[in-house]
C-alpha cells in the first residue's frame, strides 16, 4: 500500500473545503425613526412562486433606501409577488398578489395590524370612502369590497371581468379590465354595482384623472404586440371617449400612466420615460428619458413635490434600481432596492 | 485480442458489476456497457456506475432519490413527487442529458428530464458520464450524461418477483418483475403501480400568525409504468426490442408562502418509449443499428388561471455504428445518427419540427503498456446548418496496472442546440439563437490498494473546469413577455473525490464509501451587469458530501447513508440563500432462500433525524418517513 499517494488524495480533498458568509445589518431603532418621516414605499415584486417579494422605503429625510423593511419589523417575509401599497389614514394596505393577502400595517411602524387573506390574486386597492375600499383581481371576475373599519372582506361586486387599475370620480369607480380585456367598467360606489362599461383598446393597464377631471386610460395593446397601443381621454361624467391617441408603432408597449403635481402633464413608460401635456394634440415623438441600457419597469410621481421615480428591474433576477430624476429628466439619485422593484406609494 | 474477448464476454453474458457486491465506484470507461454492446470511449473521461446492488434499495423510489443519496450530484427537487432535475458539475439541468439505453429522454421542448418520474426499479444500472465522456452518447451533455441501462441475463432460468411496499404519507407501491427465456432468447417484463398522498406535515412559520404544523396539500402522485424487453441472440448477433410505457399524474403543490389550494395545478405525463436494435459481432468488427421512437404527451392544467396546456412531442431517432479493432493497440469507432423532433403544442405558432444528424469518429490507441490516448470528433447538422465540430481527447498514464492506478487528462468541446421552446415559444421564442458550447478540461487520479485479501481501499480525485459560452437566457423584452438570447458566459470549476473501503470475510461483508464534491460556478460575462459576475449561480451548492455504509451478514443486511448539501443562493447577487442540510437514511432487512424461493423483508427510514430543509425556496421537504417492503421471488 502506498501511503504517500493516499496522503496526497486526502490532502486534495481537505484543501477543497471552504465557506463564505454574508450578512444583513439593519438598526431597528434607526429604521423606526426613518419610517416616521416622509418618503416613498417601493414594492419589490420578487419572482413568481419564489416568495422573495419585499418592501423598501426611500427616505426623503436622508436620501437613503431601506430594504426588506417588512421582514425587519415583522420577522416574516411579505409573501409572493406583492403588487401595490395604498395608504388610508394611519394604515397602509400592502396587496400581496400571489399570496392572496392584504397586509394591513401601521404606516409609520409597519407593524402588522391584520392580515386579510383568502383573496384571489388581488392587485390594487382603491379607497372609496372612510369605510370602504375596492380590491381589483387579476384572475377573479369580482371586485372584493373591504370594510376599512374592521379590515375585513364585506362583499363582492360581480364585474364579470378581471380587473386592474381603479380611479374614483364622484360616486363612480372606473375599473380597467386589463388582462386580455378591453373595457373600463363603471361601478356605482353607493350601490356597489356595475352600471356601465366603456370599450377601449386592448389591455387598459393604468388610469389617472387630470386637473380638468378627465379620465386618461393607457391601453398597452396586448402582450403579443399585434395591436397598436392607445391613450384615451374619457369624460367620466358621460362615459364618452373624447380623444384617442394611437401609438404609431406596434412595438410600443406603454404602461404606468402617471400625472405631475399640477395634473397637467402625463408620464408613462415605453422602454424609456415619456411625457406629454394633457392639451397636446399628438403623442410625443421622443422619450423624455431614454432607457440608456436600463430596463425601465415602473414609474411613480410624488404629487406633493413632483419627485419622479422609476425602477430598473435589470434582469428580474438581481436587485434592481430605484432612480430619481427631476422634471427635466436629470438624474438626482439612484439606489439599489430589491428584486423587481415595482410600484410606489408616497408617504 | 484480450480487449476484444473481454468485451465480447461482457456483452454475451453478464453484468459483472450487478453480480458482485460493488458499490458506486469510479471505473475505467472501457469497462462500461451501453445498449448491450461494447463501446470505445475517450480514455481521459470520467464515468461512474450505480449498480444493481445500490438500486435494490430503491426499487420503490425514483432515479432522483438514488442519485441524490449515492452520488455527489445536486438534485433540484420541488418536494416529494415533484419535479426533480439534475445538476452535474455546476451546470444547469438543461446541460445534463438523461438517456435510456442510449436514447435521449430529455424533452426536446424543455431540454431537460424530470428524474422524479423515472422509477429506479426499471433500471439495472446507472452510468454517469462526466464532461467529454458524454460525447460518445451524443452532443448536448455539457455537464454530462446519465445513462439508464437495462440488460439481459442469458440463462434458461425463469424468475418472478413481486415487490410490495407501503410507507409514510400514503405511499403504496406494487412492483412486478418477470424474466424468462433460454440462453438465446430472453423476455423481461416489469410493471409498477405507485400512489402517494404526499400529505406530509411541516412547520409553517412563513405566513401570518403563530407557526403551526400544517400538511402539504395538492401534492399527491399516481404512477403506472410498464416495460417489456425481448432479446434474441444468434451465433454472432443480437436483436433487441424494448417498450416502456408510463402514465404519471401529479398534483403540483404551491410554495407554502401562498395559500395552498385543494385543487390546484396538476400535470399528466403519458410517455411511450420504444427501441429496436440489431447488433452483430465479428472477429474485429462490431456493427450495430437502432431505431427508437419516444412519444410524450404532457398536459398541464391550472384551473385558477384557466390554463389547459397540451404538449405532444414525438422523437424518431436512427443510429448506426461500427467499431473496428485494427490490432491489439488501435481501434476506431464510427457512428451516424439522425433525430427528428415533431412538436404539437398550444404554446407554439403551429406545428414545429427539427431534424438533427450527427457523425462521430473515435480513435483509441495504446502507445505503450502504460500510456494510451483517445480522440473523438463529432459534428452535427441541424435543420441544414452545419455546426462547429465537438471533440474529446485524452491521455491516460497507467501507474500500476495491477492496482488500477492511473492518471488521466482530458479536454473536450461540447455543444448544445437551443431547445424548441427557446426557438418557438409563442410569444418570445427566438429562432435565431446560436448553439451553446463549452470547453472542459479535467485531470483525474485513481488508485486502489489491496491491504489484505479481505480489505480493499480505493480512491479517486478529479479537478475540472468548464467554460460555457453563448449561454441562452430569457430576459424581459419590450412587450410584457420575455425572450431568449445568447447573452452569458459562465465558468464552473471544482473537484471531486471519493474513497471506498471494502472488507469481506466469510459471509460478512462491509463497504464504506465517502464522496466529496466542490464546485464554484458563476457568470464571467453577462448583459445583466457587473454585480452578478463571479457570484455563485443560484441553486448550485458549493459542497456536496456523501457517505454510505453497507454491511451484510448471512441473511441480514443493513445500510446507512448520509448526504450533506451546502447552502444554495437564491438570488443572483448571492444576497439570499437556503441553509445547508444533512440527511440520513437507514435500511435494515433480511432475505431468506428456500429452494427456488426468496423472501426479503426490509424496513427503511428516510431523513431519520427529521431534518427540516428545503431544496427550493418555500417548498418544504418531508421529515422522517418509514417504508416497509416485502419481496417474494420465485426462480425456476
Amino acid at each position: 500500500m502506498n501511503l504517500p499517494r493516499i496522503s496526497i488524495l486526502l490532502a486534495i480533498l481537505l484543501l477543497l473545503f471552504s465557506c463564505k458568509k454574508s450578512s444583513d445589518n439593519s438598526d431597528p431603532e434607526a429604521l423606526a425613526t426613518v419610517l416616521k418621516g416622509e418618503g416613498t414605499f417601493i414594492i419589490n415584486e420578487g419572482n413568481y412562486l419564489a416568495g422573495n417579494g419585499s418592501l423598501s422605503f426611500y427616505s426623503y429625510a436622508n436620501g437613503k433606501i431601506y430594504n426588506d423593511i417588512f421582514y425587519s419589523v415583522n420577522a416574516r417575509p411579505l409573501g409572493d409577488v406583492p403588487n401595490s401599497v395604498t395608504i388610508n389614514g394611519n394604515n397602509a394596505y400592502i396587496i400581496v398578489n400571489n399570496s392572496g393577502n392584504i397586509e394591513v400595517v401601521e404606516k409609520n411602524s409597519l407593524k402588522v395590524l391584520k392580515t386579510i387573506s383568502g383573496l384571489n390574486s388581488p392587485r390594487n386597492l382603491l379607497i372609496v370612502s372612510n369605510e370602504k375600499a375596492y380590491v381589483s383581481s387579476l384572475y377573479s371576475n369580482n371586485i372584493v369590497v373591504v370594510n376599512l373599519l374592521t379590515n375585513s372582506i364585506s362583499g363582492n361586486i360581480a364585474l364579470r371581468r378581471t380587473s386592474e387599475s381603479m380611479v374614483l370620480v364622484a360616486n363612480k369607480a372606473f375599473i380597467s379590465s386589463w388582462s386580455q380585456g378591453k373595457e373600463i367598467m363603471v361601478v356605482n360606489t353607493v350601490t356597489d354595482k356595475a352600471v356601465d362599461s366603456i370599450l377601449v383598446a386592448p389591455e387598459p393597464e393604468s388610469m389617472v384623472v387630470d386637473k380638468n377631471q378627465k379620465l386618461w386610460v393607457l391601453c398597452s395593446g396586448g402582450y403579443t404586440g399585434q395591436v397598436h397601443a392607445e391613450l384615451d381621454r374619457i369624460n367620466p361624467y358621460t362615459d364618452v371617449i373624447e380623444k384617442q391617441f394611437v401609438f404609431p408603432a406596434k412595438s410600443s408597449y406603454p404602461t404606468c400612466l402617471q400625472l405631475n403635481k399640477t395634473k397637467d402633464t402625463l408620464y408613462y413608460v415605453d422602454s424609456g420615460l415619456w411625457k406629454m401635456s394633457i392639451d397636446a394634440a399628438i403623442l410625443p415623438s421622443a422619450p423624455f428619458v431614454k432607457p440608456a441600457g436600463r430596463f425601465v419597469y415602473k414609474l411613480g410621481v410624488d404629487p406633493r413635490y413632483n419627485r419622479i421615480f422609476y425602477t430598473d428591474a435589470i434582469d428580474y433576477k438581481q436587485k434592481g434600481y430605484v432612480i430619481q430624476i427631476n422634471s427635466k429628466g436629470l438624474l438626482i439619485d439612484s439606489c439599489r432596492a430589491d428584486i423587481i422593484p415595482g410600484s410606489f406609494c408616497f408617504k | 485480442m484480450r480487449f476484444l474477448i473481454f468485451h465480447i464476454i461482457l456483452f454475451f453474458a453478464f453484468s459483472l458489476s450487478a453480480q458482485e457486491p460493488s458499490d458506486m465506484d469510479t471505473v475505467r470507461i472501457q469497462e462500461v456497457i451501453v445498449s448491450g454492446r461494447p463501446c470505445l470511449y475517450g480514455s481521459a473521461s470520467k464515468a461512474t456506475i450505480v449498480d444493481s446492488l445500490v438500486l435494490r434499495d430503491y426499487s420503490h423510489n425514483n432515479i432522483s432519490d438514488v442519485l441524490s443519496e449515492n452520488a455527489s450530484i445536486f438534485i433540484k427537487n420541488y418536494g416529494s413527487g415533484g419535479t426533480a432535475t439534475i445538476s452535474l458539475r455546476g451546470t444547469g439541468a438543461g446541460y445534463t442529458k438523461v438517456d435510456w439505453n442510449g436514447v435521449s429522454l430529455n424533452s426536446p421542448m424543455l431540454g431537460q428530464s424530470d428524474l422524479a418520474i423515472l422509477p429506479s426499479g426499471f433500471i439495472d444500472e446507472i452510468n454517469i458520464y462526466y464532461g467529454g465522456a458524454s460525447l460518445f452518447l451524443g452532443s448536448g451533455g455539457l455537464g454530462g450524461t446519465i445513462n439508464l441501462s437495462t440488460r439481459p441475463v442469458w440463462t434458461d432460468q425463469s424468475d418472478f418477483q413481486a415487490n410490495l411496499s407501503m410507507g409514510s404519507f400514503g405511499k403504496y407501491s406494487a412492483f412486478l418483475k418477470a424474466r424468462t427465456g433460454t440462453e438465446n432468447f430472453q423476455s423481461s417484463t416489469k410493471a409498477l403501480i405507485q400512489t402517494s398522498k404526499n400529505d406530509f406535515p411541516y412547520i409553517n412559520n412563513f405566513v401570518p400568525g403563530e407557526a403551526a404544523t400544517e400538511r402539504r396539500k395538492n401534492s399527491s402522485t399516481n404512477q403506472n409504468s410498464f416495460m417489456e424487453e425481448l432479446f434474441f441472440k444468434g451465433r454472432n448477433h443480437v436483436i433487441t426490442a424494448r417498450v416502456w410505457y408510463q402514465n404519471t399524474f401529479r398534483n403540483i403543490p404551491v410554495p407554502v408562502i401562498i395559500q395552498q389550494p385543494e385543487n390546484g395545478e396538476n400535470m399528466r405525463d403519458e410517455t411511450l418509449r420504444s427501441i429496436v436494435s440489431y447488433s452483430t459481432y465479428r472477429s474485429k468488427t462490431n456493427l450495430s443499428s437502432s431505431l427508437s421512437w419516444v412519444s410524450d404527451n404532457m398536459i398541464y392544467r391550472n384551473p385558477i388561471l384557466s390554463v389547459n396546456s397540451k404538449n405532444l412531442s414525438n422523437t424518431l431517432a436512427l443510429k448506426s455504428d461500427m467499431e473496428r479493432h485494427i490490432d491489439e493497440k488501435t481501434s476506431y469507432y464510427v457512428s451516424i445518427n439522425d433525430e427528428l423532433d415533431l412538436i404539437k403544442t398550444v404554446n407554439y405558432d403551429g406545428r414545429k419540427y427539427r431534424n438533427t444528424a450527427g457523425l462521430t469518429f473515435s480513435l483509441n490507441h495504446k502507445i505503450s503498456n502504460r500510456f494510451d490516448v483517445s480522440l473523438l470528433v463529432r459534428d452535427q447538422l441541424s435543420d441544414n446548418i452545419l455546426m462547429a465540430p465537438d471533440f474529446s481527447s485524452g491521455l491516460r498514464f497507467i501507474l500500476d496496472k495491477n492496482r488500477n492506478s492511473n492518471v488521466h487528462f482530458g479536454i473536450s468541446r461540447n455543444s448544445k442546440l437551443p431547445t424548441l421552446n427557446d426557438k418557438y415559444w409563442n410569444p418570445g421564442g427566438n429562432s435565431l439563437l446560436k448553439n451553446e458550447s463549452s470547453y472542459t478540461g479535467e485531470l483525474s487520479y485513481e488508485d486502489s490498494w489491496k491491504i489484505s485479501p479481505e480489505l480493499v481501499l480505493n480512491g479517486q480525485a478529479t479537478i475540472y473546469k468548464i467554460q460555457i459560452k453563448n449561454m441562452i437566457r430569457w430576459t424581459p423584452g419590450n412587450y410584457g413577455y420575455w425572450s431568449p438570447s445568447n447573452v452569458d458566459r459562465s465558468s464552473s470549476y471544482g473537484a471531486e473525490g471519493n474513497l471506498g473501503l471494502s472488507y469481506c470475510y466469510n459471509r460478512f461483508s462491509i463497504k464504506v464509501n465517502a464522496k466529496y464534491s466542490w464546485n464554484h460556478s458563476s457568470l464571467i460575462n453577462s448583459s445583466a451587469g457587473e454585480d452578478i459576475i463571479g457570484k455563485q449561480l443560484i441553486y448550485m451548492p458549493e459542497h456536496l458530501i456523501n457517505g454510505s455504509l453497507r454491511a451484510s451478514y448471512k441473511y441480514l443486511y443493513l445500510s446507512w447513508l448520509s448526504a450533506y448539501t451546502s447552502k444554495r443562493y437564491t438570488t443572483a447577487d448571492n444576497s439570499n440563500w437556503l441553509s445547508g442540510y444533512n440527511l440520513n437514511s437507514m435500511s435494515v432487512g433480511a432475505n431468506f432462500h428456500i429452494t427456488g424461493h426468496m423472501i426479503d423483508i426490509s424496513l427503511k427510514s428516510e431523513n431519520i433525524f427529521n431534518a427540516s430543509y428545503q431544496t427550493i425556496a418555500w417548498y418544504p421537504m418531508p421529515g422522517r418517513s418509514w417504508y416497509i417492503s416485502l419481496i417474494y421471488q420465485f426462480s425456476k
